[in-house]
């Protein structure tokens, strides 16, 4: 099953251009989608989640045409949004029992194995019978992840799900994500460029409602071998190198600055050529993206 | 820093929309009380629209009820900054505590203020404009509209914001600022009940911060002239008052300033323990098969669980129980108020208790259906979990319905478990005939149905306003619309939707006739919310677009879906039951609003009063047969009349009355319709042409052929019948139920223009376009003479009268019984008066028991039904107390027997036919003898009154003007609380007299048209009733028992069944000042001539022990004597009277006051009087006109303690 978003727009009621023309295509596996804040990755994950309409274009999924069908997608997806809340007196057990219902398990019996398993799953066992309003997080998010799962989606929707979590929480997250089978579509929609270059075998990078970029993070970065250069630069030189070069990033390194640079051939002394990565990519594309609209 | 916050919250609050609507809305009600008829509730009558009283009380009404607006604006000063999230922000910068705080309150008090002063403001611009009729307005006086502002408005505001300011910036939680706000007004509620028992009126003045009881204290007494033109002193217990919640206030904000802190509320230290530490990886089971059903069957299973879900998490609210605690404690008072109404006791039977149970429910309803509808509408988007949930197949009618579910199930549980609070109170009083079925009944037909409509109509209000303030204060908005519209006139009830029907249980009839009109009307409740509550679920909001124009889309997807079948299927239920109901109060009983039945009235009155001064035909003879069907509800009569022509003047054109059909205005407020009544015949025994027939207004015009001269007599015979059809809107004619029927004379056709139809209140009529008519003939007026005031068209009648009904009842009716047999399955029985009697006969029937005494030759029956035979001592204790006493010293009884019969508790009087007592099962019956010197017997005592009746009414009767009823309702008072207070004593005596001076007082405040002296009264209960019984007895006092009676029989003896020419209270007052030496002829005047008031005071009394062991005392007294006008105003007059003047001693059981060491009628000629009196032991009390004798409107300070001289 693929999801096709054709030329989808979505203009707010106080004029921001959330999404202008998008396009993606997106199969099974894990798919990123990254962009800054403000980007309209939010808004084009609510739009998938039949929480929002659009302007105009389309959504397929399969045979499910997202935009009229929302009750067709609903049965198959499981979407854990930017922010959310849980009913903060009840136990994670309750809570995930309550929601697994509404996705249609209507079996008491099943239900209850199946919040039993996912609660395992997703290490909150020893936490089932605990107070939600008590949970850290990265529980809460994996709480959360367990009822996107409760009804067995094929689409899954998390957006920027490991912002405000510490390392740990993180990786554990990381490896459930990657644990949902290889036949479902997961869209991982973030601005941590790390979670996609681990997660993701197809991503897409948008940005202002538009998007810049889609493919393999592979192919990606082999369009930019070579290309990508580092100096260890000087504060005064800083002004300078700006006006004559396409500066990707400025970094500080022990109080100094490190710049990366985009060029096809070497722009001059100090410079190093440097194994792109995919933040180069992402920076570069966004600060292009962006230089081109001004 | 105070500025910067001061400035930004008055600012925030000026640029919302809200604000001005606050102020609008509170501008528009003061106007309209002004410039309109609307709002009569405060001023009618004679108090003017304008009056300083008026705006007083409704500024204190309104901070009570605009709590709403209270908790929205000085509620959320601080909440908000939780809510929005902006705390972090701001408590990082400099703002100093103090400076937030006061900031924050200031601003919000500021604009509170602003918002209530429109209602100083509205009144004011409603007086000024030019439509307004000029009597209804006193002079503009701008101090006297501010004054109630600054003394009422300005406190309770400062106390009631402090307190929600005070909760909102503590608790951080906006539930619990809603919550306080309904304590404080349920609060109040119970302080207004307690202060139903006139000693504590202090305390409950003291303790109601609104002012409202306060200020209604401070005007108890105050006469017409005085609420036209004072303002509530700031004085006294008004001044107390306030300062208390002043301080109050100001120990709210020091608790705030002291408790609160500038940093984000810490979540509660036992969810911090809970925070898990979780272990390392578990071993994972593979995810185990489910089956997915989307089938309608499946979700219904979603929908019991989630509503057993919502349910629980409701029941385990704070608020909720403290909103379900606080409703029973307010049951459980009301129900200890139906048991003790003014001080009377009755038995707490399940008639009296199980409609309380199902009426009180109705405000609390209101209140949970829109603060827990509104909160679980919004629950998932307030907790943040709306994504989540919108994201789940599960269709949006199953979290919906399951919460509307919940909501409902949490107040039905309440009704549940007031029922068994109320069982239990009737256990703990002794009374165990419970009948659970009733309060069964009660729940299932008027509080479930009421509930279940109120919370659809909540949640389909919320659904669809989409916004959770605006849609409580629509909720609120419509409840108390509600309360107002009847007052406006619009009472029928398919506007009312949701409140509970009105009905009667009795226990005589039971549900009576009201079950299919309370059924009809229930079902169309909820019929009519659920469509409402499907609209709003048509449109409610899902995903995270939350406008029109995606809601639009989800409504259409919804219509097609099912949406269409439930509108369709809850709304055409609400339209075939709106027109089921339709159909019976419109059709069958042609509905009337009250205000075009009173122009019908005003018609007919223009129509029929030329032909008031025809000559008529005086009824001499009545000869009825009259059948009950108490299974249908019907009647059936016919009879001959037989009438004299008195007049000088031939009779040729006859006006007939007989009872009308069409609407005539009940009250105010309603009006009904008796349509199933019809005149089947009418024959005269000679030739006579009907020349106008309007039967349905009750007047017929027949032409004699032959004239009837002076001093013959006509003939007719009639048949009339009265078949209920279907119900009424407003009133039920229940003259005929089940088990239980009293129908009197009316139904039977008359002659002569009825004056009493007209309409007789002042405004109505001047709303009409008619001149107000004067009350009553002026004594002297000779015509008064010509006819009594019982009855205009008859004198003195032979009555005999045959009465059928079912087997198994009983019926009566006045007479002694001839005979008693059975036709055709029905039962008979023959009555015949053996000497005339008024033209005031009537009808009853039912299954009674009948308990019967003989007295002396007559014969005492009381007709009861079983349960009821709780009062049957006392009843039979005064009718002999009084056969005796009243026997003895008035005249001899003129009758073998005397009857008192139950009637249903339609109507709560009792009445005097001759020798027949018909009396309500609701009063009386179930009256309970309570111990104790100081309880007064009512039972005895209005069986007393009904027994002299006998004599002051049916021997004697007053001409149709001023002043007949003193000797008629005055007298049969006066006799009654003699034999109380000869039987019971002197203390229980002096406690009714006190009630009376109250019920006197209280009385003049709300007088419509005039004062009058009790010599000139006008038919006013608090005069001839309340002012009679302590004028006689005060007379009684000063002239003797002896003389009195002297007096009484002489009148008896002279005016008894006498008449035309009739006497009139001219005549008793003869024969009382024949009685009365010259040195009291005074007090006759005073107390009869003239409306009398006495200022006196007890001012200071001391004593010290004389060296012989008796004790000097020493007193000041303060003595004033006012004579009052029409509106009450009150001039002084030199005082040169007899007053009581007493010194008691230790406490003795039957004497309040003390032993009475010393008491004696002493002179007064001077405003303050000193008096030194010498008593044989230590005096405890003193003071002057120490049992209330006079009229005085402090009765309170006539008598005080005694103190030791220095």
């Amino acid at each position: 099953m693929n999801l096709s978003i054709a030329n989808l727009s979505k203009t707010y009621a106080n004029g921001v251009r959330a999404l202008q023309d998008v396009s993606l295509d997106i199969p099974a596996g894990m798919f990123g989608l990254l962009g800054p804040n403000g980007a309209g990755k939010s808004t084009l994950m609510r739009t998938i989640a039949t929480l929002q309409q659009a302007d105009a274009g389309s959504i397929r999924l399969g045979d499910i045409d997202v935009l009229t069908q929302p009750d067709d997608v609903r049965k198959i997806l499981g979407y854990l949004p930017q922010e959310f809340g849980l009913y903060p007196n009840l136990s994670a057990e309750r809570v995930l029992d309550h929601f697994a219902e509404m996705k249609g398990v209507a079996n008491s019996g099943e239900r209850r194995d199946l919040v039993h398993a996912l609660l395992k799953q997703t290490n909150l066992w020893d936490a089932r019978k605990k107070a939600v309003g008590g949970f850290s997080g990265g529980m809460k998010q994996r709480l959360g992840i367990a009822i996107a799962l409760a009804g067995r989606p094929r689409l899954v929707i998390v957006d920027e799900p490991t912002a405000g979590l510490d390392p740990n929480e993180r990786h554990r997250f990381l490896n459930l994500l990657s644990e949902i089978g290889d036949d479902v579509i997961v869209i991982l929609s973030t601005h941590i460029v790390e979670d996609v270059r681990e997660l993701c075998r197809r991503m897409a990078i948008i940005n202002e409602g538009r998007v810049v970029l889609q493919g393999d993070p592979n192919q990606v970065l082999d369009e930019v071998r070579g290309h990508i250069w580092r100096k260890r630069a000087a504060k005064s030189e800083l002004v300078a190198l700006r006006a004559a070069l396409d500066v990707i990033s400025v970094r500080l390194v022990a109080g100094e600055p490190v710049i990366h640079v985009y060029s096809e051939s070497t722009p001059g002394d100090g410079f190093v050529a440097v194994e792109p990565n995919l933040e180069d990519v992402y920076l570069h594309r966004v600060g292009t993206a962006a230089l081109a609209e001004a | 820093m105070f500025w910067t916050v001061f400035k930004f919250e008055l600012s925030y609050w000026f640029r919302r929309p809200l604000t001005l609507l606050f102020f609008a809305l509170f501008f528009l009600l003061a106007f309209f009380a002004t410039a309109s008829d609307a709002f009569i509730g405060f001023a009618s009558g004679q108090i003017h629209r304008n009056a300083p009283f008026v705006l007083a009380t409704m500024i204190a009404v309104l901070t009570a009820i605009g709590q709403v607006i209270t908790t929205a604006i000085a509620g959320t000063a601080v909440l908000r900054d939780a809510q929005l999230g902006t705390e972090e922000l701001l408590f990082t910068t400099r703002v100093s505590k103090s400076g937030y705080l006061v900031g924050r309150f200031v601003g919000a008090f500021i604009i509170m203020l602003v918002i209530y002063s429109a209602l100083p403001i509205g009144l004011l611009v409603g007086s000024v404009m030019p439509w307004v009729p000029a009597e209804k307005m006193g002079p503009v006086q701008i101090a006297a509209v501010f004054q109630p502002f600054f003394t009422i408005a300005v406190p309770n505001l400062l106390f009631v914001s402090a307190l929600l300011f005070a909760v909102g910036a503590l608790t951080r939680r906006l539930f619990a600022v809603y919550v306080t706000g309904i304590i404080l007004l349920v609060a109040w509620q119970i302080t207004q009940a307690i202060v139903g028992q006139l000693d504590k009126v202090r305390l409950a003045s003291l303790i109601d911060p609104f002012a409202i009881t306060t200020v209604n204290s401070a005007v108890r007494y105050w006469s017409v002239a005085e609420k036209n033109t004072q303002v509530v002193p700031l004085a006294g217990a008004m001044a107390q008052n306030r300062m208390v919640w002043i301080a109050a206030a100001i120990v709210l904000f020091a608790v705030v300033a002291t408790v609160f802190r500038l940093r984000l509320q810490q979540a509660r230290a036992s969810h911090r323990a809970r925070k898990a530490t979780v272990a390392e990886r578990v071993v994972v089971p593979p995810t185990p098969a489910v089956t997915l059903h989307y089938d309608r069957a499946s979700w219904i299973r979603a929908f019991v669980s989630q509503s057993r879900f919502h349910l629980r998490s409701i029941l385990r609210e704070p608020p909720y129980l403290a909103i379900s605690l606080i409703y029973l404690i307010n049951l459980m008072i009301g129900l200890w108020f139906q048991m003790r109404p003014q001080e009377s006791a009755r038995w707490p039977v399940t008639s009296l208790f199980a409609p309380v149970v199902g009426n009180g429910l109705f405000v609390f309803t209101v209140l949970l259906a829109t603060l827990y509808g509104g909160e679980l509408v919004w629950r998932e988007r307030q907790i943040k979990a709306d994504q989540l949930q919108d994201a789940t197949p599960v269709p949006t009618w199953v979290p919906f319905g399951a919460k509307l579910l919940a909501v409902f199930l949490s107040i039905a549980i309440l009704v549940f478990v007031a029922s068994a609070g109320s069982m239990l109170m009737q256990l703990s009083q002794g009374y165990a005939r419970l009948e659970p079925a009733v309060y069964l009944q009660v729940i299932v037909l008027i509080a479930l149905p009421s509930a279940l409509a109120i919370t659809a109509l909540a949640m389909g209000v919320h659904a669809l306003v989409n916004q959770k303030f605006v849609g409580h204060l629509i909720i609120i908005a419509y409840w108390v619309l509600l309360q107002v519209v009847s007052s406006l006139g619009f009472d029928h009830r398919l506007y009312q939707v949701g409140r509970p029907p009105d009905f009667t249980y009795s226990d005589m009839a039971g549900w009576g006739p009201y079950t299919p009109r309370v059924l009809t009307i229930s079902y169309y409740s909820i019929a009519f919310c659920l469509t409402l509550a499907s609209l709003g679920l048509l449109v409610l909001v899902r995903g995270t677009d939350a406008s029109w124009s995606a809601r639009q889309i989800l409504a259409a997807k919804r219509w097609r879906r099912g949406g269409a079948v439930a509108t369709g299927a809850f709304g055409v239920a609400a339209i075939v039951l709106g027109f089921l109901f339709f159909h019976n109060a419109n059709t069958l009983n042609a509905y009337t609003e009250v205000h075009a039945a009173e122009r019908g009235v005003k018609a007919w009155e223009v129509k029929y009063k030329p032909l008031q001064h025809l000559p008529s035909p005086r009824l001499v003879r009545v000869s009825l047969r009259h059948d009950y069907y108490p299974e249908r509800r019907a009647a059936a009569w016919h009879g001959t009349l037989a009438a004299v022509n008195r007049d000088a003047r031939p009779v040729d054109t006859l006006f007939v009355t007989v009872p009308p059909s069409a609407p005539r205005p009940t009250s105010l407020f309603e009006a009904t319709s008796n349509t199933g009544v019809a005149l089947d015949s009418l024959v005269f025994d000679r030739d006579a042409q009907l020349v106008l027939d309007d039967t349905p207004n009750g007047v017929r015009l027949y032409r004699l052929a032959k004239p009837l001269a002076q001093g013959d007599t006509l003939t007719v015979r009639f048949a009339g019948r009265f078949e209920p059809r279907g119900y009424p809107n407003d009133a039920f004619n229940n003259d005929v139920s089940a088990n239980g029927s009293f129908m009197n004379m009316q139904y039977v056709p008359s002659f002569g223009y009825p004056e009493q139809t007209e309409l007789s209140d002042d405004e109505a009529r001047r709303r009409n376009g008619l001149e107000p008519k004067p009350r009553m003939k002026k004594i002297d007026d000779p015509v008064v003479r010509a006819t009594n005031y019982i009855s205009q068209e008859a004198d003195w009648i032979t009555f005999d009268e045959t009465t059928c009904t079912a087997a198994d009842q009983i019926s009566i009716a006045p007479g002694y019984l001839q005979r008693e047999w059975t036709e055709n399955g029905r039962r008979c029985f023959q009555y015949k008066m053996d000497r005339p009697i008024l033209n005031f006969y009537a009808t009853l029937s039912a299954r009674y028991e009948v308990t019967k005494a003989d007295y002396n030759g007559v014969k005492l029956e009381i007709y009861h039904i079983p349960e009821h035979a709780f009062a049957l001592p006392s009843m039979m204790q005064a009718s002999k107390d009084g056969l005796d006493y009243f026997g003895k010293n008035f005249s001899p009884y003129l009758y073998r027997q005397y009857r008192i019969i139950e009637f249903p508790r339609y109507a709560g009087f009792a009445q005097a036919f001759p020798n027949t007592i018909p009396y309500s099962e609701g009063i009386g019956f179930i009256y309970r003898k309570e111990e104790g010197d100081d309880k007064i017997d009512f039972a005895y005592f209005v069986t007393a009154h009904e027994l002299a009746h006998q004599w002051w009414g049916h021997q004697v009767v007053g001409g149709n003007g001023q002043g007949s009823t003193m000797f008629s309702e005055g007298l049969a008072e006066y006799s009654a609380l003699t034999i109380m207070e000869k039987r019971f004593g002197r203390e229980a005596a002096q406690k009714f007299l006190r009630r009376e001076l109250d019920g006197y007082l209280r009385g003049r405040g709300t007088e419509r048209k005039k004062e009058v002296p009790l010599l000139y009264v006008e038919n006013q209960p608090y005069i001839h009733y309340q002012k009679g019984s302590l004028a006689f007895y005060a007379l009684r006092d000063y002239i003797g028992e002896d003389a009195m009676n002297a007096a009484l029989s002489a009148f008896l003896a002279k005016w008894a069944l006498k008449g035309p020419p009739y006497p009139t209270a001219r005549d008793l007052y003869g024969e009382l000042d024949k009685q009365t030496p010259d040195s009291l002829k005074y007090v006759l005047n005073d107390l009869f001539e003239e409306m009398t008031f006495y200022e006196n005071k007890a001012d200071t009394a001391t004593t010290s022990k004389r060296p012989d062991g008796s004790w000097d005392v020493h007193l000041v007294l303060d003595a004033k004597k006012l004579k009052g006008d029409s509106v009450g105003t009150t001039k002084e007059v030199p005082i040169a009277d007899y007053v009581d003047v007493g010194v008691y001693g230790d406490r003795v059981p039957g004497q309040k006051l003390g032993e009475p060491l010393l008491v004696k009628k002493v002179k007064i000629t001077q405003p303050v009087t000193v008096l030194d009196v010498i008593v044989s032991k230590e005096p405890k009390k003193a003071g002057i006109d120490p049992y209330n004798k006079l009229i005085d409107r402090t009765p309170e300070d006539n008598v005080i303690a005694v103190s030791n001289r220095r």
